[in-house]
């Protein structure tokens, strides 16, 4: 077993790693926005129909009459004093506006994912369990399909059916503008909110978890202990959910590890259908204004997330599984 | 699903593209038929989209407006008064040009990097992996969403938006093979002969690798697919050509009057995605038996 | 005997009942606007604050007119109506505006507003408004507070237009309270963070309560508005959805009760006015008064040739492309600016009717013989954002086919279409949404004017030059008579249509769409971005 003291070498050695890569992530992200055509002036300017000065004048502002370079190089510098810069959409910090969005999508996030595993694990062990069957096959299918379909027509199908046709659940947004009282009222009304949008975000990643539970338990359950354990009479059951449970953990840990920057993807789609206020509306809104800062902003912080998140990942795998080294 | 020693031995015993064992996976999965045919019968509706289209799939009076089934229209028309089964062939064609399009610039992409840093290892494989795992980092949708939006939305930057897409899970994927198979018996053997590095490349490991590879091109081509049906929904399409997710895109407005605009294309994406999953299972039980499930990385 | 006391009683109470019930349900009468509820109004964008000064787009509008108010406000004939301002005098021959104020007006906090505010809005944060300052700037001359509620505006010259323009929000100045933002001033950057940007203090009806990022912004009854009994909504909610068809289904579903007609998809609007729970109408949208047009840049040779652009315009089948690109709900346009003004419209591009024959005369004429059915390729452009754009765009694509022109549509996000079609100038046709009230000096002038060509978004991109029209441009402004006024516009429509540097294709419908509980919700002639104080509960 891995002791503290190399898990905390290892830690500080991946961190100092990602120093570079943040580096390198900034300047490509940087260089690719500055050189398409159009920038934030333009698009101001277009929505307040401005005059050649105020365009010019934009353009100062941002900063964006100068060199690439040395808007870069003052972008960094800024970036020293941890200073993201100044959203030119919202006027407002980007860092503040970013904070504001995430715990929208962090609850989007934490509900679908816990659905996700949940359902993901019952199901691939029960499909494990009865390998072969027509159930386990039907299951395989149906996880199959549930990746095969574009999420954000999987969300419309889901507000038309649920929302609009049956009327048991509201469409869009977060929380109810009428009459809904603090308190306990407020936070049933945001769980209301979140289920259509957690089910559609969930379907992929269950289907993901489903099939990795399933496919690590048949590997298991076919290794010599478990078969030894079941020779000696154990009970089949108790055998099964203990190796399960416990190597149920990895796919789970995987797909969300792994699968952070693909994570982030899904919440452009799911938060665009629901109208949900986190941060996948945000990128979106941001590339449509524009909004350089705060682009890059987003860019940071969710690199620094998928980097946090693949640290996180790694480090669970060697706790969960002491048979992986560090490298 | 075949964890048979048989398949294990069959794989480093015989060096060439394992056509065999690729064979071998039609005929023990009952899934892999099924769904090649259903692919191969998608593929060929849509190459055959000139003979088969009754109209044009942009003319506009091939039908009245959002009208529903007929025998003049087989899958109703759009708001444009288009018929809806010209453009499925039609857009099938796009989507599934663009699909094997960025799955085969990706897999190129994957190989040429995932090779060089595999094989030649030392400085050039640190190099190489620092590049992979930059790109790793960034969240690669939000770069191809925005490569698309500010550079244009034509079929070639989506194309290759996609591709940057997903070029770094395949170039890991190819390194670590290489990594394997470098130190097999049968590649030390060619070592000590003196066989150059160049052949050593292209034909001890690389048709070894090559599993790896076509399960990854079948699911990145589901991906892509996939892909160009989310940039078409958030309004991101080639705006000159048709394509399923442009047809699915443009079938929202109208979904309670006109259902047919959005099911057939829907249905289009749907059953080559789920066939090229399928086909990629298929192929992945028997080719990478060590791997109880592929990497899978997608929307 | 006791028993006979008490039902009288209780007839009299049933008497006094009845008579309260009939009365609060006659239309009309004072009784039927009563106070209460929250109106939800539906928003694409999230305004990121509600500074009007620096940033008078939509999205920063919608909910801002309801937090200011302006001197003066529009009726649907463009008359200006008193507001802040409760008369005002034209002297000078135009080149002088008395208004008198309304006494007692107080801002949200609680001061009183006086002509020290209203001189301070007009003189130091109205030459910050990109917008107003275009015409603002080279007229005035200096406005003066001589009491406490009155101001005087003093020009250069007589300037037609200026009580239309001031009397809607972007191009009239909001009045805000000199005691908070007097440091606040001198550049963009000082308005912008000035934290009356995100907490606006005005004398309008209602005063923001919560905004909640990238979700809504509640705003609450003003308890001390100058307008009493309004406004009658006790909240406003702006909900920001930027998902068109989950927009509309949240107006369907009753969770957003007002949709402005730029947000209702026009092909849809025909379904939506057979739902007896909404509300579709068919006004709001006179003083902005917007047309679609395609740009015909006179750069490019072919677009270049008069010939050419007379013959795409009677290639086109103007009905089928409003039918199919709208549902038929736009009407299709024969002027330069919206069949809604009507003291300055004329319809004189109605006589490029579909004729595919001279379509075809015209361009062999222009030297473009057809080979194997083509004569040559151009490109359309549109900007991504307007769904019915791609679409007319498709449309136009299959009609000048028929005519041997190809086209190719091409399409970019909204600041890179910008940069290429007004800056770079590099298009061929550019398919565009124009603005064309409240007065053509405004908002349709920048497209014809030579001395507008340059590099600025929405100038004449087609590079129009044309003397005539030029001379006319450059007087009809300070022409104080409307029917003179509006003659020499109708002389500029001749002139433009005959050399077809725009075509004209489809007028926006004035679809807004509000719930069937509410009523008066749109009750100005720009009601995409307009008070709702009107609005009460049914």
């Amino acid at each position: 077993m891995a002791g503290d003291y190399p898990l905390l070498r290892y830690s500080v050695r991946r961190i100092l790693q990602a120093v570079p890569l943040v580096f390198w992530v900034i300047i490509i992200n940087f260089t690719i926005i500055h050189l398409a055509p159009g920038d934030p002036a333009i698009y101001l300017a277009s929505v307040t129909e401005a005059t050649p000065e105020a365009y010019a004048e934009l353009r100062k502002e941002f900063g964006l009459d100068k060199p690439l370079y040395v808007q870069m190089g003052i972008y960094l510098w800024k970036l020293l004093h941890l200073d993201l810069g100044y959203s030119t959409w919202h006027n407002s910090p980007v860092l503040g506006v970013i904070i504001d969005r995430l715990p929208a999508t962090m609850l989007l996030m934490a509900t679908a994912f816990s659905i996700a595993s949940l359902m993901g694990v019952v199901l691939g062990v029960i499909a494990s369990r009865y390998s072969y069957s027509v159930g386990d096959h039907l299951a395989t299918l149906a996880s199959l399909a549930g990746y095969s379909m574009p999420i954000f027509w999987l969300g419309q199908l889901l507000i038309l059916f649920f929302a609009l046709y049956l009327d048991w659940l509201p469409s869009q947004g977060m929380y109810s503008m009428r009459g809904v009282e603090p308190g306990w009222p407020a936070v049933l009304d945001v769980l209301k909110h979140l289920l259509l949008p957690a089910i559609t975000y969930a379907t992929y990643h269950m289907t993901l978890v489903f099939r990795i539970t399933r496919g690590k338990m048949q590997e298991t359950l076919a290794q010599d202990f478990i078969l030894t354990a079941k020779s000696k009479g154990l009970n089949e059951r108790r055998v099964l959910y203990r190796h399960a449970l416990r190597n149920a953990l990895l796919p789970v840990v995987t797909v969300i590890g792994i699968n952070f920057a693909y994570v982030m993807a899904g919440s452009v789609f799911t938060e665009t259908v629901f109208g949900w206020p986190g941060m996948g509306r945000l990128i979106f809104e941001s590339i449509t204004a524009r909004d350089y800062p705060m682009i890059l902003g987003i860019f940071l912080v969710v690199s620094m997330m998928i980097m946090l998140a693949n640290l996180i990942t790694d480090i669970l795998y060697a706790l969960i599984d002491p048979r992986v080294a560090y490298n | 699903m075949t964890t048979s020693a048989d398949t294990i031995d069959h794989r480093s015993s015989n060096r060439g593209p394992q056509w065999r064992a690729i064979w071998g996976a039609f005929s023990q999965n009952r899934a892999v038929p099924i769904a090649g045919s259903i692919l191969l019968v998608l593929v060929l509706l849509v190459l055959f989209a000139p003979v088969l289209a009754p109209y044009d799939p942009y003319a506009l009076g091939s039908g009245s407006r959002l009208g529903g089934h007929s025998f003049r229209n087989l899958m109703g028309v759009d708001n444009l008064g288009r018929d809806v089964f010209s453009r499925i062939l039609w857009g099938g064609r796009v989507s599934i040009f663009v699909g094997f399009s960025a799955a085969f610039a990706t897999t190129v992409l994957g190989l040429f990097v995932g090779t060089i840093s595999g094989y030649l290892g030392g400085w050039v494989d640190d190099i190489l992996m620092r590049l992979t795992e930059t790109f790793m980092v960034i969240p690669r949708f939000f770069l191809a969403l925005i490569i698309v939006a500010f550079f244009g939305a034509n079929i070639w930057n989506i194309i290759l938006a996609i591709s940057i897409l997903t070029w770094p899970v395949t170039a890991r994927l190819v390194r670590s093979e290489f990594l394997t198979l470098r130190t097999r018996q049968f590649v030390d053997a060619a070592h000590v002969i003196g066989t150059k590095r160049s052949t050593i490349i292209f034909r001890e490991i690389l048709p070894n690798a090559i599993g790896v590879v076509v399960v990854n091109a079948s699911l990145l081509t589901a991906q892509a697919m996939l892909l160009e049906a989310g940039l078409s929904y958030l309004g991101l399409g080639d705006p000159s050509l048709v394509t399923w997710g442009r047809m699915l895109y443009e079938a929202q407005p109208f979904l309670r009057q006109a259902w047919w605009m959005a099911v057939y294309p829907g249905l289009g994406i749907f059953l080559s995605v789920l066939t090229l999953n399928l086909l990629g299972d298929g192929l992945n039980d028997v080719l990478n038996p060590r791997s109880s499930e592929i990497h899978r990385t997608g929307l | 005997m006791e028993r006979r006391k008490v039902r009288f009683g209780s007839a009299a109470i049933f008497l006094v009942l009845a008579a309260v019930l009939v009365l609060t349900h006659i239309p009309g009468s004072a009784w039927a606007q009563k106070r209460g509820g929250t109106l939800v109004i539906g928003l694409e964008a999230d305004p990121g604050h509600f500074n009007l000064i620096v940033k008078p787009g939509t999205t920063v509008q919608v909910p801002a007119v309801n937090i200011y108010n302006k001197l003066i406000t529009l009726d649907f004939d463009l008359n200006p109506k008193p507001e802040l301002a409760k008369s005002w005098e034209v002297k000078d021959g135009g080149k002088t505006l008395v208004f008198h104020l309304r006494k007692g007006v107080k801002f949200h906090d609680g001061k009183e507003m006086t002509s020290e505010d209203v001189k301070f809005s007009l003189e130091k944060c109205l030459p910050y408004n990109p917008r107003s300052r275009v015409f603002w700037k080279p007229v005035a001359e200096k406005v003066e507070a001589p009491d406490k509620y009155t101001i005087v505006v003093r020009l250069k010259k007589p300037f037609a237009p200026l009580l239309t323009v001031m009397g809607v929000i972007f191009g009239g100045p909001a009045i805000y309270p000199k005691h908070l933002w007097k440091d606040h001033v001198g550049s963009r950057k000082a308005f912008l963070n000035a934290p009356y940007s995100k907490k606006p203090v005005g004398t309008g009806p209602f005063m923001l309560k919560e905004y909640k990022k990238g979700s809504h912004v509640r705003l609450v009854r003003n308890p001390n508005y100058w307008n009493a009994p309004k406004p009658y909504a006790d909240e406003l909610v702006i909900r920001f959805v930027s998902d068109a068809n989950t927009r509309l289904i949240a107006l369907e579903k009753g969770e957003i009760d007002y949709l402005r007609a730029a947000l209702i998809p026009w092909d849809q609007a025909a379904r939506l006015k057979k739902n007896p729970k909404l509300v579709v109408l068919d006004k709001g949208g006179e003083a902005t008064g917007q047309v679609e047009f395609m740009l015909l840049n006179m750069r490019r040779p072919i677009t270049g040739n008069v010939k050419v652009r007379q013959a795409i315009a009677y290639a086109l089948d103007k009905n089928q492309i409003s039918q199919l690109a709208t549902g038929g709900t736009a009407k299709v346009a024969d002027g330069i600016m919206h069949s809604a003004m009507k003291w300055a419209h004329k319809g004189s591009f109605a006589q490029y009717k579909q004729d595919l024959k001279m379509a075809n005369r015209l361009l062999d004429e222009a030297g473009y013989p057809m080979r194997g059915g083509k004569r040559f390729s151009l490109t359309v452009t549109w900007a991504k954002g307007r769904g019915f754009e791609g679409l007319a765009a498709e449309v136009i694509k299959q009609q000048l086919k028929k005519v041997g022109i190809d086209i190719k549509i091409e399409s970019f996000d909204r600041a890179a279409t910008l940069k290429k079609v007004y800056i770079n100038h590099d298009f061929d046709i550019m398919m565009q949404f124009f603005t064309t009230g409240p007065d053509p000096k405004i908002s349709v002038t920048r497209v014809y004017d030579r001395n507008n060509i340059g590099s600025a978004n929405f100038n004449n991109a087609p590079s129009y030059i044309n003397v005539g029209v030029q001379r006319l441009l450059d007087a009809e402004w300070q022409i104080p008579d409307v029917k003179k006024r509006g003659a020499a516009w109708r002389q500029i429509v001749d002139m433009v249509a005959a050399d077809a540097p725009v075509i004209p294709l489809f007028e926006t419908p004035f679809v807004h769409t509000h719930s069937a509980k509410w009523a008066d919700v749109v009750t100005r002639p720009y009601c995409a971005y307009c008070t709702r104080e009107d609005a009460y509960q049914k």
